[in-house]
Formats: structure tokens, sequence, C-alpha cells
């Protein structure tokens, strides 16, 4: 009897234990997945290096549909603002590239790995440094954040023995050819027609903010941008969510960090000075077909080899 | 005996449900270099500069900042430039500095074989299984070719902080 | 002179023993399918979420993890049986042995809807029985050498698209539409010599079934409260298309007197030729239910009861009667941490013939199995490896000889599973 009463306590326990212990998993359905998948949170060198893979193969395929800008001053100067930022970010393993793009179409991205499209649509709508910083590093946190990382759930292949075995059981090798191929494409849909989260993009706007003020830019540069194309709706790209509730969300998102009165640096001068140059160099056409070359023509030691 | 049998069950499944791992708070710094704040605002004292990699128990956190113990103050560093893991190494599936030095096509094509789903691809299959769009990987070469120097970067940054 | 009517008997039963008790269509449980499925004795109803769902409960596969899933089972699985005192005191002992795909299924998700694709083998076996001995058959034949040779195969394969969706946070619905392939085929050759070479007996009988048909898998599942999650399936087989291919030859001959100039006490000889018919097999209406418990992110309880109801239908050989079935199963999934992960589970494998009576003939062969199984699983970041295995027994009665007594069969089946999966 004694046993019985011993059991029933420990029984109402158990009960009471497996309800309560790790309450703080509990997200919807978190409560289904399984030990295994703790590792699909973390990365390792091997997703880094697949990342960066599959952001070249975005980027080039984005470069297949806008022309990369022949202005090689001014691809060096967003360079320059943009690694401002990234020596700051959170992800330094990754190499940023910017990449200013002729097209009239308002827009930015980034693919995953770290290449950041803008287009000179954008750029001829700025006052100054700060504003160019603000999506720069918007777009840099869409990278930092790994929103299309985690929306195509992109890992690296693991070179280890398991899951060779497991390869060779599965026959898996094509079918990973496949899921990449068809990753690519989604990845360019949430690019260029789907859009990101509206979630995704409110953190990206956040973490801006945060990486702007930490680089020295004013971080009131990306507001005051928003607020102007919010206003010129027209010809805006078609994958950015409501202005109005998207700036509200970004001066809450400020003063919370205690960094909405924060006035640090603008550029605004050197910002017009980098574009104006876009109009003054006349560039041989033969150049065109090998920037690189130019690049060092054009800049002496701006270029490595 | 069915009762002992059942003591031992409740037991072992007692012994299962509390044997999961918990882990601590323990964070790395991820940026090259990150500043400990004095209080969780940019505008406050800075304490001091970590590298990236550096690591640290956390005490807690304060909206999006994470407190710490930093030389037996209490500092601040921003949750953004945290990480439960130490930081990574750099990407090695560049082309570029990092990659072997090939022609361009070369190269695209090369840098595309370490992905692992694309392995024994050509780059002429790939315009085959990526609905035949049109990509350039020439113009991405010329991006990848594009590098700032540390210098450049300092020297750009010593102009900067202006109105 | 009792002895020599037995030996009658015998010989004209002979060629129709083979065709009532060829193939193994008298258990529902043959081979545990499926990857994690396999190792929690198949109670899978309620968990589901991965491509081996497909098979148990397709609303299951509204909540796999990952984008892109796939796993793949090969099994290698051995059965015994053993008839006590069939014939002349010994015990007929088929083996059967088979390496196979067990299972492969893909999940990928098309906007709100999981689409996947799969394979399983539910049945198959490959079984044998090589035996020769000496008996005494009486009256003008003496001591007698006896050879039998059996051989009868048996391929379930299912393949087809499944489909779910996610109604609401806590229910979802699903359906996989199999083709069902059931192909068989069984020889057996039983050859008499009387040791003075003056008596044989020899009967070959040959067997082929092909049928196809369409198993419709519909399922939902519920999570009523956090951490547990409800069940329910119902399927059937339906045979479009059937072919049954028969053949039987007996030669029999007594007393042959050496040198005679014909064969005079011939006492039968029968030469069919191959008889074609296209009979359908008829299959049970199966509802599953069942219930999950996932205390934690390291441990998984899980229980299904499977009832199929009872069928006759008008066979080559006559009405065949099947008995409704409940099949219980208990399953566990532990992860001693990230990587490592042990499943264990328990179930039954109830026949689905009649209780056999001592008085009947022609009665088909009951023997309830319960059994047991067992895998350890190694993940890593998005691939995991199982090995492992499963063990069933059961102790039953058996008819092998139509007219002869009912005897005691004993049998086991173990299967050795390795099994892969892998996210994209």
């Amino acid at each position: 009897m004694r046993v019985l009463k011993i059991s029933s306590v420990l029984a109402l326990w158990f009960v009471f234990q497996t309800l309560t212990c790790h309450a703080s998993e509990s997200k919807a359905d978190d409560w289904r997945a399984r030990a295994s998948v703790a590792d699909r949170d973390t990365y390792a060198d091997s997703d880094t290096e697949e990342e960066v893979n599959f952001g070249r193969e975005i980027a080039g395929r984005l470069l297949g549909q806008y022309k990369l800008s022949t202005n090689v001053k001014l691809q060096k100067y967003v360079n320059l603002v943009g690694a401002t930022l990234t020596q700051n970010c959170s992800r330094p393993e990754l190499d940023f590239h910017f990449i200013v793009v002729d097209s009239s179409e308002i827009n930015a991205y980034s693919t995953p790995g770290g290449y950041v499209f803008i287009t000179t649509a954008v750029l001829s709508r700025m006052s100054n440094e700060a504003e160019l910083a603000g999506v720069l590093a918007h777009e840099i946190a869409h990278v930092t954040e790994r929103h299309i990382v985690k929306e195509l759930s992109l890992k690296g292949t693991e070179k280890s023995a398991a899951s060779s075995i497991a390869a060779m059981i599965g026959g898996a090798s094509k079918s990973a050819e496949i899921a990449f191929s068809q990753a690519v494409d989604k990845a360019v849909d949430i690019l260029l027609r789907d859009g990101y989260k509206k979630e995704d993009e409110m953190q990206a706007d956040a973490t801006a903010v945060v990486l702007c003020a930490f680089s020295g830019y004013d971080p009131s540069g990306l507001v005051t941008f928003l607020d102007k194309i919010g206003k010129v709706k027209s010809g805006v790209g078609k994958t950015y969510p409501v202005y109005d509730v998207r700036l509200a969300t970004l001066q809450r998102a400020m003063s919370d960090e205690g960094i909405a009165d924060m006035k640090l640096a603008l550029n605004t001068e050197r910002f017009a000075n980098a574009m104006k140059t876009d109009k003054k160099i006349n560039l041989n056409p033969l150049d065109l077909a090998n920037p690189i070359d130019m690049i060092r023509k054009v800049i002496p030691g701006g270029a490595h080899d | 005996m069915k009762i002992h049998l059942l003591h031992v069950l409740l037991i072992g499944s007692l012994v299962l449900c509390t044997a999961v791992p918990t882990i601590a708070e323990s964070l790395y710094v991820q940026p090259f270099k990150a500043k400990i704040f004095s209080k969780p605002a940019i505008s406050s004292d800075i304490l001091g500069t970590v590298e990236s990699g550096f690591q640290f128990s956390s005490t807690g956190r304060e909206g999006s900042w994470v407190k710490l113990v930093y030389k037996g103050k209490t500092g601040f560093v921003p949750s953004v430039q945290t990480a439960k893991t130490p930081p990574l190494g750099k990407a090695a599936a560049q082309s570029g500095e990092a990659g072997p030095k090939l022609g361009a096509r070369a190269r695209t094509s090369s840098s595309s074989a370490v992905v692992a789903g694309m392995k024994g691809l050509t780059y002429e299959d790939r315009a085959r299984v990526t609905k035949g769009e049109h990509s350039d990987f020439g113009a991405l070469d010329k991006v990848d070719a594009l590098k700032i120097s540390p210098e450049e970067l300092k020297q750009f940054q010593l102009e900067g902080g202006k109105p | 002179m009792i002895r020599t009517k037995t030996q009658v008997a015998v010989l004209l039963a002979v060629t129709t023993f083979a065709a009532t008790s060829w193939g193994d269509e008298f258990h529902y449980n043959n081979i545990l399918v499926g990857d994690r499925a396999s190792g929690m004795g198949g109670a899978y109803t309620a968990v589901s979420d991965d491509p081996g769902g497909m098979y148990y409960n397709p609303a299951g596969i509204a909540y796999s993890t990952g984008k892109n899933l796939s796993a793949s089972v090969n099994a290698y699985s051995v059965s015994n049986k053993t008839y006590k005192g069939v014939f002349a005191g010994q015990d007929w002992t088929r083996t059967s042995s088979t390496l196979l795909p067990n299972f492969f299924g893909i999940i990928q998700p098309v906007g709100k809807i999981k689409l996947g694709f799969s394979y399983a083998v539910p049945d198959s076996n490959q079984e044998d029985q090589d035996q020769s001995f000496t008996y005494d058959n009486g009256a003008s034949w003496g001591n007698t050498t006896h050879v039998i040779n059996f051989n009868n195969k048996n391929d379930v394969n299912l393949f087809g698209p499944s489909a779910a969706i996610q109604l609401s946070d806590s229910f979802s619905v699903g359906a996989t539409l199999y083709a069902h392939t059931r192909n068989t085929e069984a020889i057996l050759n039983w050859v008499q010599q009387s040791d003075d070479g003056k008596s044989h007996n020899w009967v070959n009988s040959y067997r082929e079934t092909n049928e196809l048909g369409v198993k419709p898998i519909v399922g939902i599942m519920w999570s009523p409260a956090e951490k547990i999650s409800l069940g329910l399936t119902v399927s059937k087989t339906v045979i479009l298309r059937s072919e049954i291919l028969d053949q039987a030859n007996q030669s029999a001959a007594e007393n042959q007197t050496s040198g005679a100039t014909n064969n005079a006490n011939i006492v039968l000889q029968t030469n069919k030729s191959l008889n074609t018919t296209s009979q359908k097999r008829s299959y049970p209406y199966q509802v599953t239910a069942g219930v999950a418990f996932f205390p934690n992110s390291s441990l998984l309880i899980s229980g299904d009861l499977s009832y199929y109801s009872a069928y006759d239908y008008e066979w080559v050989d006559g009405l065949t009667k099947r008995t409704s079935v409940i099949n219980g199963a208990l399953g566990a999934e532990y992860y001693i941490n990230k990587n490592w992960a042990v499943r264990g589970g328990l179930f039954t494998d109830i026949a689905n013939t009649p209780d056999l009576v001592s008085d009947g003939t022609y009665q088909l062969e009951h023997i309830d199995m319960y059994g047991g199984s067992m895998t350890v699983s190694h993940f890593t970041k998005n691939t995991s490896i199982s090995c492992g295995g499963s063990y069933k027994f059961g102790n039953g009665k058996s008819q092998i000889m139509p007219t002869s007594p009912v005897q005691d069969v004993t049998a086991n089946n173990w299967t050795l599973f390795i099994s892969s999966s892998y996210t994209y």
C-alpha cells in the first residue's frame, strides 16, 4: 500500500514535470520538434560555405537581370560605406560585396552570403551618406539575421562519414542537387517578387539603425529615406511593406534603443561628390568590357590583383 | 509485483524527463571589435573594446542589450552583436583571394563545384536546372575582384564624421 | 491397412493442399515500415511527421520540419515456421529470407501544402522448404524416400503521392493514394520413391498471382492540448485487375514390376494445363487510431490501435473467409542527446483467419504473433542513420495437409533495418 502511495505521488510529480519543464521552448508547435533538430539553429563553417555559394548563384542570376553599373568610383564609394558598416556587424566570417546596378527601379537586395545590390535609382533619391548607410545596413541585416537562409532551411553539406553512409543508403545526392536549384529559384522569388516576411523587414530595420549608430552614421538616415520614398510610391519596388506602419515601428525601435535623438555623421558633401562623379567620368567604351582593368586605371592602387 | 513494476516505470520516466540537458547562457562577441558600454545605451560611456570571439557569461538582459561583468564592472553589449556559438571562420568558398587563381570562367565553375548540390554540373548545365534563366557570372567575378584595403577604409572613415 | 488408407489420402490430397496454404496474407503487420516508425513498433499514427508518415498517417506530414525531406529504409528479414508432426512424424520447416528496400519517401512543401511521394513494401517473403526423409509408406511401398521442395515468393509494393494541409495550428488532414501490386509465385515439388524402385508418386504444383489495385489512405491529426497528438486513418485496398495462373501435375504408380512392358498399376496421372482465372482478392477496411505524447524535446511516447474488418471473397479454391483483427502497438523514442536517439516498441500481429477446429478440413493456418523492435539513430545536422531490428514470434495451429489432423505451428521472424533520412 505504501508503495502505491509513493507511486501515486511520483505519478503526479511526473505529470507536473512533463507539463512544466522546458515550458520556455513551447511556441505554437515546438513541442513536436525533437532534440535532433537542435542543430538546425546553429551554424557551422560548412553552412557558411554553402550560404556563400548559394548567394553567388543568386547574385549571378540578379546580375543577369540588372546591369552592373560601370561607374567604378561609385562602386568603390558604396563599398567603402558598406565596409564601414560590416566592420560592426555580427557576421565577421562573411566578405560583403556592395553592387551598384543601373536600374530605374527603386530597390535594394541582398543575397545570403553577403551580396548587397542597390540600384542607381535609389542612389539618385538619397541626400546623404547616412541614408545610403541606412539602406545598406537594412540589407546587411537581412544577411546577418539569415532571413533567406532560415526561410529556405539552407544548410551546408556535411562531409562526415555518417552523412556519406546516409547518402549511400538514401541515394540523396541527386535530390540534393535538385533541392539546391529549387532553393535558388525560391530565393530569387523572395527577392524580386514575394518579398520578405513582414517581421523580417521590421527586424532588419531595427538592426540597421543600431548598426548605423555603431558605425558612426546618423541612425535617422534610414528613417528620412523611407519617409521620402514612402511619399513617392509610384516607382517603388513592390517588395517593401506599407510605409506608415513600418516607419512607426522603426521610430519606436529607435527610441527603445535610445538612439532616436543621436546626432551622428551625415556626410552630405562626400555623398554629393561621389554621386557627382557619376557624370564626370566618361568611360572609354572599350574599357567597359573589362571593368577590373578599368578599376586599376581609374583608381591607382584601388583594386587588388 | 505489478506495483513494483509501476514504480520502476515511473522513476524511469522521471529520470528521462529531467535528464534533458540545459545549456548555460554563455555568449560570444561576434563583430571584429565590439564596444562594452556602461549602460544599455549607445550614448553611454565605453568601458572597453573586445575582439571577435570574446566569451562571457551573461548576467541578464535589458531590452536588446546583454548584461555582463567586464573588468569588475557591469557592462552592456547589444545582443545583435552576440551569439551562443563562437564566430565562424572566414568563408572558404569565395573566389578571389582564397580561391585558386584561375580564369574568370574556370573560377566560376570551380566555385560551383564546391557547392554540394551542384556537384557534377557543368557551367552549361546550370542554366538548364535553374529554369534556363540568364545569369551573369562574368559580372559577378568583377564584383568579387573589387576589394577594399584596410588602409583605404581607415582613410575613408577618418574623412567621414561630418554633418 | 490403416496406413494404406492414409497413403491414398495423402496422394489424392496433395494437389489441393498447395492451393490453400500458399502466400502469407494472414497477417497485416508482416514488415514494419519506415525509418522512425519501425523502431517504435509501428506506433506512428499520431506522430507521422516525416516521410514514413505518408504510410501511417498522411495528415502528419503537414507538421514535418525542414523544407525537403527524404528517407529510405533497407531491411533484411528472416522468418522461420515449423509445423509439428505434419506427416510421418516429421516437422516441416519453412524459412524465408529477403533483403529489400522497405521504404523510400520524400516530402516537399508547395505553398501551404506538403506534397510527398513514397514507396513501401509492407509484405515480402521468399519461403523455402527443402526436405528429404525416409518413411515406411506401408502396403506395397515399404521404405520410401520423400523429397519436398517448396518455394513461395510474395511481394506487396505500394507507391504513390501524398498531400497534407494544416487547417489550423492544431488540426491537419492528409491523403495518400497508393498504387498496390501483389505478385506471388509458388512452386511445390514432392517426389516419393519407394526404396525397391517399384512405386513412385510425383506432384508438381505451380501458382502465380498478379494483382493491381489502389490503396487510398485518408488521415486526420488533431492536437487537443499542447504536447498531445491524436491521429486517425482509414484505408482500404481495392483490386482493379487480377490474374491467377494455376497448374498442377501428378503422376503415381504402385508396385510397378521391374521389366514390365507397361505401367499396369498406375493409380493416378493428371496433367493439367495452365489455368488462368481473374478472381479478385478482397482486403479489409483498416481504421487506426493513435495517440502520442511529447513531454519534452527528448521523449516521445505513442500508441496505436488498428482495426481490420472481417471480409470474405470467392477465390480459386472456393470461398475464403477472414475474421476481424485488432492490432496494438506501443512505441517510445528517447534522445540521449541531440546526436543520438534510441527507439523501442511492442506490437501485435494477429492472424486474420478463423480459429481452427479439430474436425475441420481445408483450414487456413492461424498464428497470433507478438513482437518488439528497437533502433538506435545517429543524427548529424541534416542526416540521420538508424540501425536496429525487430523480432516477433507466435504459436498457432495449422492444417497444412487439408484432410489430415490439425498440427501445432510455431513461427518467428527477425528483421534488421538500416535506414537514413535527409533534410535539405
